[in-house]
């Protein structure tokens, strides 16, 4: 006797399993490219992207006379 | 808006990115000149000077090994211990976490340059080392996730910028992929077998293998991209959308790309197909990345021409794009089907780890010296060289190599009217390509020497620089309900926690899906009353084939091809490797497949063939094994290896168990008595050549057999 679980497993053989895939795949992608490209996340964005250009400079200008 | 009274002084631990710096720099130049060495030794098979720890197949897992995880590993911890402190303003989480992890990752790093060529190796690709190795880079992995997430924690930016969303992926992936793959039971202190077999062994392998160039070469060099490139040029990323974008895709698209290593085999059709259609959507967001990074250059060409790192930035992003492009191209199965085993693969992965890696690594490192020791660059001279001697030797040595791959799969393919193969001689198609090996020895000493050259300019930058660990810096604390109005994708974006759960949770969903069928069916594969377990000989001499490395020339999986059938036979079916533990498909022909070499030759020709193949192939490139000859087989712990076996699902009975030393002793006397006329001593029995034999003559012969039932 097959158990249900090997059962439902042996139909993975099946040609749908791609189509499907892609197709949640394609959705997922969507969904990202809505995601970030919503209006408000601009100005967010244009805040992080900032990010790996403000150290030690930056910072030391904070704290003046604190670095040597 | 921040009173003074929310300012916290700290500094950089920049001790440590020091360490993994000059570790990356001294690995680099071993496992270049390993990767030298062993190349050297397909143009001159004398090259190992005759000594097992100096033979190919030993020194092929250590030159990846090597390439892989001590030069390209201690270049991501350098950048992400340098790049983490700065993107979160805050210094390590710990420094005797940082120490353990600088030392801990390069003592198991020592120990695989020792084992490897001493034969201790579980034959998977990139995952050789054995399970106390396996361990040790557990728990190392384990304290650089805690020292790296805590580091976040303390961290005094609320937002976390990209490059830290690469980092994390990498962290989790590479942990979830080391200990699935490294799932084994061990039979004594520097051996074990995988608790898979066969197909499942390949599956779980690729899947791991697969993503070890994903997400070990891939993503913590995107996120090194994503953090180097705005600084080197001094301005953001081109577009932080995309970058997203980029992130997203290529963690879901990635996890389900292995079984491409695997078209044509024995691996469900299912499967296969999921690869190649996943490998080829990869193609888009790698691109994507590749867009980002060149136009982020837009407008500061001209500094190219005066900056070396930026130079090798460019020429990283370049292979970058290229790699990706190529290896879509080749996930096609017809595509797949000519440079599958060839070194067309080879020349694929050196556009990516030397293009890509070294590129970006050399990149950070001209960039990361002068600042670390307050300085400039010793010589932009140097660097410029660099540069160009590093280019021409990656292109002769990918060009040569593409050209190598594509003469030989075509050469294996060609068939005539008549329906015979036109080069029934395998090595006269290994001779055709021999020119190119040449040149891929001298395209790789190019590559080597440029290195040697920057290593001598970092050495010398270091020397005219100072080192300044005092400086102090301060930022605000980041207070937690800073933005509480913020929406929920923002919200996410800054949440390390639940992004890690939902990134993981990316991978996971492929991973499952893919492998799951595998150990959990009873219908993956058709069972086939025929095949047996292996002997106690022909495991014994199974055991010292993966110790040899032998699947770094030769595959065992004959693929179902006109041109494969006549050369090697029958397609091999996933039955036949249900008691394979690990799997020997190997990935590349230097050497003919081996799936079906049983009783095709007499005992003593291959008797002939391991002492000295040239005795009788006489253009041969493969090495002596004249140590098989001395050395003794183990016969002492056959029994244990048999019960681990059986625990592990094998039908030996309790009797072949206990008597298994005796069987053995058995099978062994009797070659060697038929070896008699070859002048064999019956000293001989007890020598590991022996069960060498017995092994190779078992290959395929099962279905030979009468079919029951
Ligand atoms: C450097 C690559 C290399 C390595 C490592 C290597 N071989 Fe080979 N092998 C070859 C080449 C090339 C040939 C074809 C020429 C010949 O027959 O010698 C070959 C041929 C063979 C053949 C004959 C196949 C046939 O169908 O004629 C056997 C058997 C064999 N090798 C066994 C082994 C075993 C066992 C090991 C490991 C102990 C090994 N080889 C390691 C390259 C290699």
């Amino acid at each position: 006797m097959k158990s249900l679980k090997s059962a439902v497993l042996s139909n993975f053989d099946q040609p749908w399993m791609p189509v499907f895939v892609l197709l949640l795949f394609f959705g997922l992608f969507v969904s990202v490219v809505w995601w970030v490209m919503r209006k408000d996340s601009k100005t967010y964005y244009d805040k992080v992207e900032q990010l790996p250009l403000q150290d030690l400079e930056e910072i030391k200008q904070v704290e003046g006379e604190q670095n040597d | 808006m921040n009173t003074n009274a929310n300012l916290e002084s700290f500094s950089y631990d920049d001790k440590i990115v020091r360490m993994f710096l000059w570790a990356t720099l001294l690995w680099g130049a071993v496992a270049m000149l390993v990767g030298l060495i062993i190349a050297s030794q397909l143009s001159f098979w004398q090259a190992n000077f005759g000594l097992e720890w100096l033979t190919f197949g030993r020194l092929r897992p250590l030159h990846t090994n090597a390439a892989i995880f001590a030069f390209t590993g201690n270049g991501i911890f350098a950048g992400v211990y340098h790049s983490t402190q700065r993107l979160c303003k805050t210094r390590m989480f710990s420094e005797g976490l940082s120490k353990l992890h600088f030392w801990g990752w390069n003592m198991i790093i020592v120990a695989a340059a020792i084992t490897l060529p001493l034969g201790f190796s579980q034959a998977k690709e990139y995952a050789e080392l054995e399970w106390p190795l396996d361990i040790g880079i557990t728990l190392i992995w384990v304290v650089f996730a805690i020292n790296f997430f805590m580091t976040l924690k303390q961290r005094r930016e609320k937002h976390i910028y990209v490059a830290l969303w690469f980092y994390i992926s990498t962290i989790i992936t590479v942990a979830v992929l080391h200990i699935v793959n490294s799932i084994e039971i061990p039979v004594s202190l520097m051996q074990s077998y995988p608790v898979y077999a066969g197909v499942q062994d390949a599956l779980v392998q690729w899947w791991y293998g697969h993503n070890a160039v994903a997400f070990f070469l891939t993503t913590p060099f995107l996120g090194l991209m994503y953090y180097y490139l705005p600084k080197m040029i001094n301005r953001p990323i081109y577009s932080y959308r995309l970058s997203i974008i980029h992130f997203w895709t290529l963690i879901f698209l990635y996890i389900w790309a292995g079984p491409h290593h695997l078209l044509y085999t024995s691996l469900p059709d299912w499967a296969q197909t999921l690869g190649m259609v996943f490998s080829l959507m990869l193609w888009a967001p790698s691109w994507g990345g590749m867009i980002n990074g060149l136009l982020t250059m837009r407008g500061a060409w001209d500094r190219v021409r005066q900056d070396p790192a930026l130079k090798f930035s460019v020429l990283a992003i370049t292979f970058y794009g290229m790699s990706t492009f190529e290896g879509p191209l080749l996930s096609i199965k017809s595509v797949s089907a000519l440079a599958h085993y060839t070194d067309w693969i080879i020349a694929h992965v050196h556009g990516g780890t030397l293009g890509w890696n070294y590129g970006l690594l050399a990149a950070m490192m001209l960039y990361l010296f002068p600042k670390l020791w307050n300085t400039t660059l010793y010589s932009v001279k140097l660097a410029n060289a660099q540069f160009y001697t590093a280019t021409v030797g990656m292109v002769l040595y990918i060009v040569a190599l593409w050209a190598a791959g594509i003469t030989q799969g075509l050469m294996w393919w060609a068939i005539d009217d008549g329906g015979q193969l036109v080069y029934p001689d395998f090595v006269e198609t290994v001779m055709r390509i021999m020119p190119l090996y040449h040149i891929r020895v001298v395209g790789g000493t190019l590559v080597l020497i440029s290195f040697l050259m920057m290593l001598y300019n970092l050495i010398k930058t270091a020397q005219k620089g100072t080192i300044d660990d005092s400086k102090v810096y301060q930022a605000p604390a980041m207070d937690q309900n800073a933005e509480p109005n913020a929406k929920m994708h923002r919200k996410l974006e800054g949440m390390p926690f639940v992004f890690t759960v939902w990134a993981l949770i990316a991978i996971l969903v492929g991973s499952v899906i893919e492998i799951a069928p595998s150990i959990l069916s009873n219908n993956y594969i058709v069972k086939d009353s025929r095949i047996k377990p292996y002997t106690p000989l022909e495991l014994a001499g199974r055991d010292i084939y993966v110790k040899e490395g032998c699947y770094t020339c030769h595959s065992q999986q004959i693929r179902p091809m006109a041109d494969e059938a006549l050369r090697y036979g029958a397609p091999s079916e996933a039955s036949e490797s249900i008691y394979d533990r690990p799997f020997q498909w190997g990935s590349r022909r230097i050497g003919p497949d081996l799936a079906r070499i049983g009783k095709k030759y007499p005992d003593v020709w291959h008797l002939r063939h391991m002492m000295d193949p040239r005795s009788v192939v006489p253009k041969s490139i493969m090495p002596v094994y004249t140590w098989l000859f001395t050395n003794k087989t183990e016969y002492k712990v056959l029994t244990k290896k048999l019960k681990v076996m059986k625990s592990l699902g094998v039908p030996y009975t309790d009797h072949e168990i206990q008597k298994a030393v005796a069987i053995a002793k058995a099978q062994a006397a009797e070659i060697t008595r038929g070896l008699a006329d070859a002048g064999i001593d019956m000293k001989m029995q007890d020598k590991q050549i022996i069960a060498m034999i017995a092994y190779l003559q078992r290959l395929g012969t099962d279905l030979m057999k009468e079919k029951q039932e």
